[in-house]
């Protein structure tokens, strides 16, 4: 099995330099990174896929191994390992914080830093939780995504990028990013959003950033709160972006406060 | 010559246009929050203009599931792109009901690359919802009886694949199968191996043309042929020529290829034909591989130019190993024939010490341990031949022979290092065979001999009993029929074969140590 091709891994910058990998989350690719990738040049820069999303190899993709989060975590550690990484710097978007802090577990010997962008233990509100999401509101985008033909089937890839008409189109864009499978797409909605990380929190043994934005509807202030209440030691920084994706909405802000953890540490 | 036009069209305002558009308008901030907003939007929501303008965002109005695919797919696609179309949501009117909707969006920058607004046109999308629910529910149906069919092909083929291997003292079988994995439907490769007479048996690996439900149900008609030619003793030639004029009216197993094998246990002897197939690997005792390019035809009624088949022969040395295999196991799209063949007579040798009882499927998985997609069904069958059995008696049917054979039988097993349950199963059930053949096969008038072979390996004790005489009554006598019951309690496989006097073969599974010869 070739890791590196299984997860599209790229590697840019200089290869003397620390390395930064950075990990998208779920409903797009390695693509997520690349307004905040230029200002990090002087470092070693790690991207990949997960299994499933943009360019990794569809048929490495194993319903058993991918049934929790563990099994992503696995791969990152695979993916850190076949390149001979260390002291790496892990940079997890979304639900890749999660898989970041289980790899940081998993293989404590390989990850120095970890930055939380919008991190989530869990999306389902509980009994003195807030996790943004009631069961009811999880339970029916699962129902969605098993059942709503029109937004998220195999009609997907057309119906969210292009034409039905002009399906070329459609395979052109879904071809360039964030082109997903959609039984895998299903599956990995399924894992994220039902999963609970909570308790993983407090094995976080190394120096960790979390970037909370305003306004993110899919993790909310409150949860960014209490992910930096149970890593012992971590940073809490607040950007001005709003909604669930500063790497995109915000790169320069982004990029800064990574930046600012790198420095000081 | 002018356009005829309406003065009530000419004099909609722009504003009109806009408010009252067939489609819900949305202007929003860079940040999603809601700058401008028209009537029917408005009307389709249920909202005032001043609980959504500056106070809510586009993403606010969506489900729990729309909100995370917004901030998932739409707003990132929003980003790399600069637009969005017809991505499918749906909205949450003031009321909480909701509708379905599909969006399209275009971001706008300044000049300098600024993002400045985030344009929206929102259709109803409920007819177009229920449209597709439709197809979708014809879908899962059309699935599921795609599914239902593939189930149907998957046990017809299994169920034509043997049972039971032929169980001899001088010989050791082992297969694996398994249905390829990508596509949906099941390939017609089949095996086959079954006793000629007490002294030969016929191994045979085929491949049916043609994928499902055809393909299968072909196999099965070749497979029956096969074992029915093969016992009119024509030999491998001749069963392949007498192949090509049954499949001369059934299309659908026309241009199979199967290789078949005769083996006789005697001596070693093979007689074997290919009709299009990849050779059979023979590795003989000091695990070298062997190739058998001889008795080569083409693919069944495909005989243009000649009638006649050929076939060669082989010896096979006692503790030889024979494999028949279809061409799921060496065909690669990206490598030669005969670099696959090769790595496969690789695999056979090296694991030519492994158990029998795992040596196909070990096998397999190496030669196909590079490969990471088998999508053709693969199928190998391997034949251990040992020629001499460690124990072999003839005696005259006669009661009184029997405790010497017993003494015999005994002094043997304990020198194979067969000991406790296993020492008492195999002594119990080889006399009870041999006390059948005595008290029922021959009349009391004609004096007849009952052989004895058994053979042990490190897994399992074989034995095989064998006599000529007549079945008196077309029902086994009450004691005879208790005798095998006995048998069958205390061995883990037994077949009777009445083809030509007698043959009564067991095998059982060492177990090891003490304990009762049942357990």
């Amino acid at each position: 099995m070739d890791v590196l091709r299984r997860n599209n891994v790229h590697v840019q910058g200089r290869s003397d330099g620390p390395t930064l990998m950075f990990a998208h989350g779920f409903g797009c690719d390695q693509n997520m990174w690349r307004l905040v990738t230029p200002a990090f040049q002087d470092h070693r820069i790690v991207l990949f896929d997960h299994v499933g999303a943009g360019g990794s190899d569809l048929t490495a993709w194993d319903p058993q191994r991918y049934a929790s989060l563990q099994g992503y975590a696995d791969d990152v550690v695979e993916i850190a390992r076949s390149l001979e990484l260390s002291d790496v710097t892990f940079v997890g978007h979304s639900v890749s914080s999660m898989i970041g802090v289980l790899a940081a577990e998993t293989a404590p010997e390989l990850f120095a830093q970890l930055v939380l962008v919008g991190p989530s233990p869990r999306y389902i509100d509980e009994e003195g939780y807030v996790g943004g999401f009631t069961r009811a509101d999880i339970d029916g985008l699962l129902e969605s995504l098993d059942s709503n033909y029109l937004g998220w089937s195999s009609a997907m890839a057309p119906v969210i990028v292009g034409n039905p008409d002009r399906p070329q189109l459609g395979e052109e864009l879904t071809n360039s990013f964030c082109r997903t499978d959609p039984e895998i797409a299903r599956h990995f909605a399924r894992v994220t959003f039902t999963s609970d990380n909570r308790a993983d929190l407090a094995g976080v043994r190394i120096p960790t950033l979390v970037l909370q934005c305003s306004q993110d509807v899919i993790a909310p202030e409150v949860v960014g709160d209490y992910v930096h209440d149970k890593v012992s030691g971590s940073t809490l920084v607040r950007l001005a972006a709003t909604g669930h994706c500063p790497n995109l909405s915000a790169p320069e802000e982004t990029a800064a406060a990574v930046r600012a953890f790198l420095d000081r540490s | 010559m002018t356009v005829p036009h309406d003065p009530a069209l000419v004099e909609d305002s722009a504003e009109e246009l806009y408010e009252d558009a067939p489609c819900g308008y949305l202007s929003c901030y860079p940040d999603g929050r809601i700058a401008r907003v028209n009537r029917t939007f408005l009307a389709w929501t249920g909202y005032d203009r001043g609980a959504l303008v500056g106070a809510k965002r586009f993403v606010d109005l969506l489900s729990g599931g729309g909100r995370i695919y917004h901030e998932t797919h739409y707003l990132p696609l929003l980003r790399m792109q600069g637009e969005v179309r017809a991505i499918a949501v749906d909205l949450v009117a003031a009321d909480g009901s909701t509708m379905p909707v599909l969006v399209n969006s275009r971001l706008h920058r300044d000049a300098q690359g600024r993002e400045v607004a985030i344009r929206t046109t929102v259709f109803d999308a409920r007819d177009r919802k229920a449209y597709e629910t439709e197809l979708l529910a014809a879908r899962r149906r059309a699935d599921r009886l795609a599914g239902e069919q593939r189930q149907v092909a998957v046990t017809l083929q299994t169920s034509m694949l043997p049972a039971t291997l032929p169980s001899d003292p001088r010989l050791q079988l082992s297969a694996y199968y398994r249905p390829g994995v990508e596509g949906l439907e099941v390939g017609g490769d089949w095996y086959d191996a079954f006793p000629l007479d007490g002294d030969r048996v016929a191994v045979v690996v085929g491949d049916v043309v043609g994928r499902g439900l055809a393909a299968a149900a072909a196999m099965g008609q070749l497979r029956s042929a096969v074992r029915a030619l093969a016992t009119t003793d024509a030999g491998p030639a001749a069963l392949l020529e007498h192949l090509d004029r049954f499949v001369d009216g059934f299309p659908a197993a026309q241009t199979a290829t199967l290789a078949y094998a005769e083996l006789d246990l005697r001596d070693g002897g093979v007689r074997y034909a290919c009709a299009g197939h990849p050779p059979p690997v023979v590795i003989d005792p000091d695990g070298r591989p062997t190739l058998l390019w001889g008795g080569r035809s083409a693919p069944l009624g495909a005989q243009i130019l000649t009638t006649t088949r050929d076939e060669a022969t082989v010896d096979l040395a006692p503790g030889s190993r024979l494999a028949l295999y279809t061409d799921g196991l060496v065909e690669r799209r990206d490598q030669p024939l005969d670099d696959r063949i090769e790595g496969l007579a690789d695999a056979l040798a090296t694991l030519v010490r492994r158990p029998m009882a795992r040596y196909a499927e070990d096998v397999t998985e190496q030669a196909l341990a590079d490969v990471d997609v088998v999508d053709d069904d693969v199928c190998l069958l391997t034949l251990a031949y040992r020629q001499h059995p460690t124990f072999a008696r003839e005696l005259p049917a006669e009661p009184r022979r029997l405790t010497d054979l017993r003494r015999d039988l005994d002094t043997w097993l304990h020198a194979e290092g067969v000991v406790g349950a296993d020492h008492e199963a195999v002594v119990l059930a080889c006399s009870e065979a041999v006390n059948n053949a005595v008290e029922y096969a021959y009349p009391a008038e004609r004096l007849g001999v009952v052989e004895v072979l058994a053979g042990v390996t490190p897994d399992e004790v074989q034995v095989r009993v064998r006599d000529w005489g007549e079945w008196r009554t077309a029902r086994p006598p009450e004691d005879r029929g208790r005798g095998l019951a006995m048998i069958r309690s205390v061995m883990d496989e037994v077949s009777v074969d009445r083809s030509a006097g007698t043959v009564l073969s067991m095998r059982r599974t060492l177990r090891g140590g003490g304990g009762s010869p049942e357990s």
